[in-house]
């Protein structure tokens, strides 16, 4: 089996940033995605939380600088000038990876939440999407080095439907970056059973090595900790029904470290769940 | 009144024959080669004396003209001498991983050096492989990430409690773009402004307090996080050290095994195993291919490299070849061929260096054994001499960089360890620099306390010349010349002679005998000879003179055109034929020399015209000074010599000096005094002392020869010969055409021992010698120089009176 992107006429990838991350993971895995040739749609949204707003509102509010860990002044005058500068420094960075033809693109700032993130899922084949980077993950990712960790994807299916689709996605992630690939197998696809299933990602991955644990507990939770226990550098997972719902988008990216690539199966069903 | 008359030499005294009959063997294939410097005993027990002498400072310094042998007679000496002595310790530099600067010197038993080289090698390319295998093992990366997760759970949980304390007084946390905030909560959602408006004083002042407080809680934790974060690098470190140790120790132990019986090399082997593990980066590739490289220079040398090169042994010295102590000749004795050096590489426009880049010099080379040096060599080239002083004062060689010592180059260099030295050097040189090395450097006579005289003449005994035939035996075997028969030796032998200038020695210079025996080989084979035969050497000896004697026959030809004017016949008032030798490079021959003199009344005052002009050297100037002494003694002890006579070489547009010619003067000065010719056809070569005695002067052979030549030229008249000392009739090795001319009768060579016997012979009237009553017979030489300069003390006398007469 070939390491490459599905044969789609014509693919949307919403790459969802926050306001406060510096989106360079996420950007480092994007060549993969988009490939040599094919038509693509990148959309690039930074999403700008609401409470942060309201937070700027407040006169006496200051911010806690995670550089510096010292006080400075917060008001809407600086969050409008982080914003401006996060797209400034965006555009240049995007405008690198995506020169060549067939990739239109556009780079935009919205306000909106969890309802905000499950519609921009759901009118994408591929969503990617950067955890935020909050107050304990800010402060506690600044003092540990990564250096000398391994690249680790952490693949979950729970579906077969779009299973082959996640796994090639992580197989175009993995090639020559990560140094193995674990894979989740939950929901439907455990019940399918194991002897069937290894084949297929055993196909699906090629030489990359990979490790395949059962999840028997069902839910996103159980999904986050099986990620967060196997320190991943990347999450892959099928855009469900269950995912695209918002809080559950929420919640993963309030407490996954690691960027997470939602792989939807068809662009029917996306376009079905984005009219919900 | 005629003199009687005086016989000339006869021609066997003018050379003496090596008579090829007399010879022990018919050519030099029969003669066992020899490389021994025949009558240098002197020499050869002081070599010999220094080279047993295990004391600080008995240094030989060989001394003696050049081509005597000096240089392959030491070469054999120590050659045969050092192969019974044990083999001297390998020696190496290596990294001092303390001081990088300080390289350390490692001693190791003969041979023993390349191994380790090799063996650590060995143990780093291995190192390369083992070390990211067991960083990239399971168990490291577990280990590693347990530690990390360790940390980030003892954060997380702080700020949890944070978090849920400031909850817990409806305080939020919200992220900002470049940090975090402290916000009031109305429900979950941050308070709008318009709400906290609204709120009362006492409830916003609380709100107030809570933020501040949780702001403080939040500095303690993050102040407290570079320490914890020490702490868990710390972890990490430990970590590494610990998997990097049980990497490379097994390599390591196997080499400390090995080499436990040098405790050097074993300490060194713990240091490299330390250094590894402290800088383990050195055998990791970063996963971005990056990485802080160490402080050795070469930052565009590879990983692997970099590792091989801080490591790696360099081998200064090896011995592994050596069959006993090394004997080395340095040609090129300069500071840095001596010393060694430390080079530099360019690195980015800088000069670096490290402890690879020391190289050896002689010093090193000939440690434990013998080093044989040019001392013109060592002295011409800039601290050369300094630099073989210190090592041999102190007993170490620092090697370092000549620039550095002169402060030329301001780059960062090494010191490396000195090593110890303990090696006989043999200074090779002229006598002239051994004694002004005695009077000028007063260390000199310290480090160099034994001088092996090298003889420039040996007695012409017959085992003498056996021993010079051995020589040119073994010359002609190892050059594949073609042998001499025995007259082609005897020939060589009186040429040896004719070299010394003396027909009772033989000349040590071994290159001008060996140089013509190449050359007669070439005659040799040139007339399809065998053997090379007297004929052959007479054919390089005059293909060796005609090459260099241009301006010899320059000069005659100039004689002959009466361009340098020489009489050879004829009588002359005031004028005398003296010799003169000069020496062009190896080429001397004589030139007849018109000496004259002029006499008039005076206050006894000798004036020297070479002396008044700058021309004449000290020994000229002396040997003039003695005639007046002889005058006054001589002639008129009762009266002021009173006379004013001045002496010049006619047509002499160079210096003079030398003494040899005083004997010439003087005849010549008696003849202007007592107005009597001089016959031309004779020429005076010899130096007086005031008694009138003829000494013994250098260059006999050429200066008879040098009148011969211009007599000859103009057609040899039967009368014409040279007055030479009679103490240098032993020296006298003249050529054939002379010898044969004096066989003839048509030419005389006349040995004279006092003045008056030259008067009489140049005057050809007698000398005349004081009767009882002190007076000279009437008519002879002396007594007319006498009646001449009584008269002029008379006349001065007068001259005194009239001048003192009041008017």
């Amino acid at each position: 089996m070939q390491n490459s992107v599905p044969e789609i006429v014509r693919r949307r990838i919403t790459v969802i940033l926050d306001v406060g991350g510096s989106g360079k993971s996420l950007l480092e895995m994007l060549p993969s995605l988009l490939g040599e040739k094919g038509d693509i749609d990148l959309d690039t949204v930074i999403v700008e939380d609401e409470a942060q707003r309201r937070a700027a509102e407040l006169p006496f509010v200051r911010e806690f600088c995670r550089l510096t860990m010292s006080e400075r002044e917060f008001g809407v005058v600086e969050l409008e000038r982080a914003i401006a500068l996060r797209e400034h420094s965006l555009r240049k960075a995007l405008a690198a990876v995506t020169d060549r033809p067939g990739i239109v693109h556009s780079l935009r700032s919205v306000k909106g939440g969890g309802n905000l993130l499950k519609k921009l899922a759901a009118a994408s084949n591929i969503t990617m999407l950067e955890p935020l980077r909050g107050f304990r993950q800010g402060l506690v990712s600044r003092a540990i080095s990564t250096a000398g960790v391994r690249r680790h994807i952490v693949v979950a299916i729970d579906d077969w439907s779009s299973g082959t689709e996640v796994l090639m996605v992580a197989s175009l992630l993995a090639k020559g970056n990560a140094r193995r690939i674990s894979v989740l197998l939950a929901g439907s696809a455990a019940a399918t059973g194991e002897r069937v299933d290894i084949r297929k990602v055993s196909e699906a991955l090629s030489a990359t090595p990979a490790h395949i644990e059962i999840l028997t507990e069902l839910g996103i939770q159980p999904l986050i900790n099986a990620t967060l226990r196997e320190r991943a550098a990347t999450l892959v997972l099928g855009a469900t029904e269950d995912l695209l719902k918002p809080e559950s988008l929420t919640m993963l990216r309030e407490q996954l470290r690691c960027p997470i690539c939602l792989v939807r199966r068809s662009i029917g069903q996306a376009e079905a769940l984005a009219s919900d | 009144m005629e003199p009687q008359p005086q016989k000339s030499l006869p021609p066997q005294a003018l050379y003496r024959h090596c008579d090829p009959a007399q010879l022990k063997f018919d050519s030099t294939e029969n003669i066992v080669g020899s490389t021994q410097a025949p009558g240098q005993q002197r020499a050869v027990e002081a070599i010999n004396f220094a080279m047993e002498m295990d004391l600080h400072g008995h240094n030989a310094f060989v001394l003696g003209p050049a081509g005597t042998g000096r240089h392959t007679f030491v070469r054999h000496f120590l050659t045969e001498r050092a192969s019974q002595q044990p083999v001297p310790s390998d020696w190496c530099y290596v990294n001092n991983f303390d001081d990088p600067r300080q390289p350390k010197a490692l001693a190791l038993p003969p041979g023993a050096a390349k191994e380790l080289r090799s063996d650590v090698e060995q143990v780093i390319q291995d190192a390369q492989s083992a070390i990211p295998v067991a960083f990239e093992s399971e168990d490291f990366q577990t280990r590693r990430e347990a530690i990390a997760e360790e940390f980030k759970e003892r954060q997380e949980k702080a700020f949890r409690e944070l978090e849920q304390d400031a909850n817990e007084h409806s305080i939020g946390v919200v992220q900002t773009p470049t940090g975090v905030a402290f916000v009031p909560l109305s429900g979950d959602e941050p308070i709008r402004p318009e709400d906290f408006d609204k709120l009362s004083e006492k409830k916003q002042q609380r709100i107030h307090d809570d933020i501040a407080s949780s702001t403080r809680k939040l500095q303690r934790i993050t102040r407290s996080m570079p320490k914890q974060a020490r702490q868990m690098r710390q972890e990490f470190h430990k970590l590494e050290r610990d998997v990097a140790n049980l990497a490379i120790a097994g390599l390591v132990d196997d080499l400390v095994e090995k080499y436990g019986s040098t405790p050097a090399v074993v300490e060194h082997l713990r240091s490299i195993q330390e250094d590894i593990v402290e800088n383990v980066d050195l055998f990791l590739q970063q996963p971005d291919g990056s990485g802080a490289m160490m402080e050795m220079p070469g930052s565009t040398r590879s990983r692997e490299s970099a590792a091989m090169q801080r490591y790696s042994i360099n081998v200064l010295v090896d011995c592994s070849d050596c069959d006993g102590a090394p004997v080395i000749f340095e040609d090129q004795p300069n500071f840095a061929e001596l010393i060694g050096k430390i080079e530099h590489q360019a690195e980015f426009g800088a000069l670096v260096t490290n402890f690879s880049l020391i190289r050896n010099g002689a010093l090193h080379r000939a440690n434990g054994g013998y080093l044989v040096l040019d001392a013109a060599k060592v002295l011409s080239y800039p601290a050369a001499w300094e630099g073989l002083k210190l090592a041999i004062k102190t007993a170490e060689i620092r090697t370092r960089s000549l620039g550095d010592d002169l402060g030329l180059v301001s780059t960062v260099t090494l010191e490396p360890e000195p090593i110890p030295f303990k090696a006989k050097v043999i200074l090779i040189g002229e006598r002239i620099y051994y004694y002004l090395l005695s009077q000028l450097d007063p260390e000199f006579s310290d480090l160099f306390k034994i001088a092996a005289d090298f003889e420039d003449q040996i007695g012409r005994s017959d085992e003498n010349v056996e021993y010079v035939s051995g020589l040119l035996a073994s010359l002609i075997r190892k050059e594949k010349l073609k042998h001499l028969s025995r007259d082609g030796i005897a020939r060589l032998m009186e040429e040896s002679s004719r070299l010394a200038g003396d027909s009772e020695r033989l000349s040590t210079d071994i290159r001008h005998t060996t140089d013509l025996l190449r050359e007669a080989h070439y005659w040799a084979g040139k007339d399809g000879k065998q053997l090379i035969g007297a004929a052959e050497v007479q054919q390089a000896i005059d293909s060796r003179i005609r090459r260099a004697a241009r301006y010899r026959d320059r000069m005659l030809d100039e004689m002959l055109r009466d361009t340098f004017v020489v009489e050879t016949s004829g009588s002359r008032i005031g004028q005398v034929n003296g010799l003169a030798v000069m020496q062009l490079g190896d080429f001397a021959f004589a030139r007849p020399q018109r000496i004259t003199a002029t006499v008039t009344l005076g206050s006894g005052k000798l004036v020297d015209i070479e002396r008044e002009v700058e021309l004449g050297g000290p020994l000229h100037s002396k040997g003039v000074l003695i005639l007046a002494g002889y005058l006054s003694s001589h002639y008129v002890t009762d009266r002021p010599l009173s006379l004013s006579a001045s002496l010049v070489f006619e047509q002499s547009y160079g210096g003079v000096d030398g003494d040899s010619a005083s004997a010439a003067e003087l005849c010549v000065l008696a003849s202007a005094l007592a107005e009597i010719p001089i016959k031309q056809s004779l020429a005076v070569t010899g130096s007086i002392d005031q008694h009138g005695n003829i000494q013994a002067i250098g260059g006999v052979n050429e200066k008879i020869e040098g009148f011969f030549d211009i007599c000859n030229k103009r057609g040899l008249s039967g009368d014409q010969g040279v007055l030479i000392p009679a103490a240098n009739v032993k020296h006298l090795m003249l050529k054939r055409g002379v010898i044969d001319a004096v066989e003839r009768g048509d030419f005389h060579v006349y040995s004279v021992d006092t003045v008056d016997r030259c008067l009489q012979l140049l005057t050809g009237l007698p000398a005349g010698e004081r009767d009882e009553q002190g007076e000279f017979p009437k008519g002879s030489v002396n007594q007319r120089v006498r009646a001449r300069l009584i008269d002029l003390a008379a006349k001065r006398r007068d001259f005194g009176s009239q001048e003192s007469k009041p008017e």
